[in-house]
């Protein structure tokens, strides 16, 4: 055989370097599936009898509390101090991030901000919980409240919004901003039509994510907000159940193990419908 | 009526001189004088000197990374847009007045000479909101002047039969022809005197570059028009004064007729008949 004709051969090496990467390639991807989709399936399968309308529209009762009744209360406290730490973090990062990728003059600055945002993004929860204690709590004397708790979530918000919401904003190509500016209007006008539209879907990706982050960690509020009991539906100046205090209580006291897998699945429940309409809100506005 | 209430608000009342600048009869509506431009610590643009003269299209020729899209962008105050870029020294003058003069609003200066760059960037909004994008930040518009308005520019752009029924649809959807023509029409609104036009073919195919060609004919009746282009036969079809620049600076500067028949420089004949560019 000629030398030509042997190069259009099927060389058995890079068929089975093929082989390898596409079976590592699947393997890799089965595991993004499979484990989120196994978590759900397991905490559906233990929590599957307690699930009812009643469980989430109903307060804990029994002895020791919560082995019957529902969770309605951490239901109302979950959204009650995720919302109003949302309410702080988001428009004050949105406007960091605008400051810093649209008004910012010294690159240095910039990066050094970024380092220190970044630093903050990776502060352990628990630390936050401590920190919003030390001040919100005692210092400032607010007390344990949905203010404290809030505050201390809009904290670990903060940073979280801002990375992505910058990284949306950096990634709008130049050309378009000059093309916008070349027209004589000013920034803010620029950065209210064409930048804030086209970096949306960033931000609100970012914001859902630290939304996420915030309603399913215990440690920032298990200081701040939480009490095991409330009856009232929560207030500014009161503390409140939550919904992952309200777990780790059901399970670090072994008060209802069914109990914990059903406030479990509602608390996914809860994050994947959110990641839902945000994903369903991006397509719309990608139209 | 609409008339009167767009003049009020165009770039004279920004600043007074403007308005004297542009009603006197001098050389040239443009000139630049011993302009130097650096980008960092590079010169880019050595003590250019031109003219350019009212309601003519001047065309600037030169290979790639001689400058002109440089002295073109530094014509309406554009290029300090781009980081690092800087007039270090010289002036440009509108008129008689000096447009990097301290207390001259930038943003006036880019509405009264607009620009349409190489590559169409449409906004992520509507037709008729892209054309009226800068109108509306200059002047507030009752809700029966858009349509007028966006119909009269568009029309002037060419592009007014093609998208009349699609007005409130997304921007994107048009081709590239039909993108540079809105970029166009959005310029023409904020009512210039002066259009640059920065490579406005480069991206676009055959009969989309001929109908932009018919347009800057058509608009030089009006407007004072200055464009930058590679390509020797655009500027041959389109041009009544020409530049060709070479390394930073302009080495022709004739009507076009004349420099197309006779260039003065050995880099001159040897850009014209294609041995560099």
């Amino acid at each position: 055989m000629h030398k030509a004709e042997q190069l259009l051969l099927n060389n058995r090496r890079a068929v089975v370097n093929d082989r390898v990467f596409w079976l590592l390639a699947w393997t890799a991807g089965a595991i993004g599936l499979l484990l989120p989709l196994s978590i759900i399936g397991y905490l559906l399968f233990h929590g599957f009898q307690v699930l009812s309308w009643s469980f989430i529209s109903e307060v804990p009762r029994g002895y020791p509390l919560g082995v019957s009744g529902g969770i309605l209360p951490a239901i109302q406290g979950s959204l009650a101090v995720t919302g109003l730490g949302l309410a702080v973090a988001f428009p004050a990062a949105l406007a960091s991030a605008i400051y810093l990728s649209e008004y910012a003059q010294s690159q240095r600055f910039v990066a050094v901000m970024r380092f220190f945002t970044e630093c903050l993004a990776a502060i352990p929860a628990i630390l936050f919980g401590v920190f919003g204690y030390a001040f919100l709590v005692v210092q400032f004397g607010f007390g344990i409240s949905v203010l404290s708790g809030g505050l201390t979530l809009a904290m670990l918000m903060y940073p979280v919004i801002l990375v992505g919401s910058y990284s949306a904003f950096n990634a709008v190509e130049r050309p378009l901003k000059e093309s916008a500016l070349s027209l004589g209007v000013s920034r803010a006008y620029v950065i209210r039509r064409t930048l804030l539209p086209k970096a949306l879907p960033g931000i609100i990706a970012a914001t859902v994510l630290a939304a996420g982050h915030a309603v399913g960690s215990a440690a920032p509020v298990l200081f701040t907000a939480s009490v095991v009991q409330t009856r009232s539906s929560p207030s500014l100046d009161s503390p409140v159940m939550t919904l992952p205090t309200h777990l780790y209580n059901l399970v670090s006291e072994a008060v209802s193990f069914e109990h914990a897998y059903g406030t479990a699945f509602v608390l996914i429940a809860c994050l994947l419908f959110a990641n839902s309409c945000a994903m369903m809100l991006r397509h719309r506005l990608r139209k | 009526m609409l008339q009167t209430a767009i003049n009020l608000n165009s770039a004279a009342a920004l600043h007074p001189a403007i308005l004297t600048a542009a009603s006197a009869p001098s050389a040239g509506i443009l000139q630049t004088q011993q302009l130097n431009i650096h980008y960092g610590l590079e010169q880019r643009l050595f003590d250019i000197n031109i003219s350019i003269a009212e309601r003519q299209v001047t065309a600037i020729m030169g290979p790639s990374g001689c400058g002109k899209s440089t002295l073109l962008k530094s014509l309406n105050r554009t290029l300090e847009l781009t980081p690092g870029a800087e007039v270090t020294s010289g002036s440009v003058y509108f008129g008689e007045l000096d447009i990097y003069q301290s207390d001259v609003d930038a943003r006036a200066v880019r509405k009264v000479i607009g620009i349409i760059h190489q590559r169409p960037q449409p906004f992520p909004m509507s037709i008729e909101e892209n054309v009226l994008f800068g109108v509306r930040f200059h002047q507030r518009l009752k809700r029966s002047q858009r349509q007028l308005l966006a119909e009269r520019y568009l029309t002037m752009a060419g592009l007014w039969d093609e998208v009349k029924d699609r007005l409130h649809q997304s921007a994107h959807q048009l081709s590239g022809g039909q993108q540079q023509r809105l970029c166009l029409a959005r310029t023409l609104a904020n009512q210039p005197q002066i259009i640059l036009m920065d490579e406005p073919c480069s991206s676009l195919d055959p009969a989309s570059t001929e109908r932009i060609e018919q347009l800057v004919q058509q608009l030089k009746n009006d407007y004072t028009i200055v464009i930058v282009t590679h390509n020797i036969a655009q500027s041959r079809r389109l041009a009544d004064q020409a530049l060709l620049m070479m390394e930073g600076r302009v080495i022709e500067n004739a009507p076009a007729a004349q420099l197309f028949a006779n260039p003065t420089t050995v880099a001159g004949q040897d850009f014209l008949q294609g041995r560099i560019g």
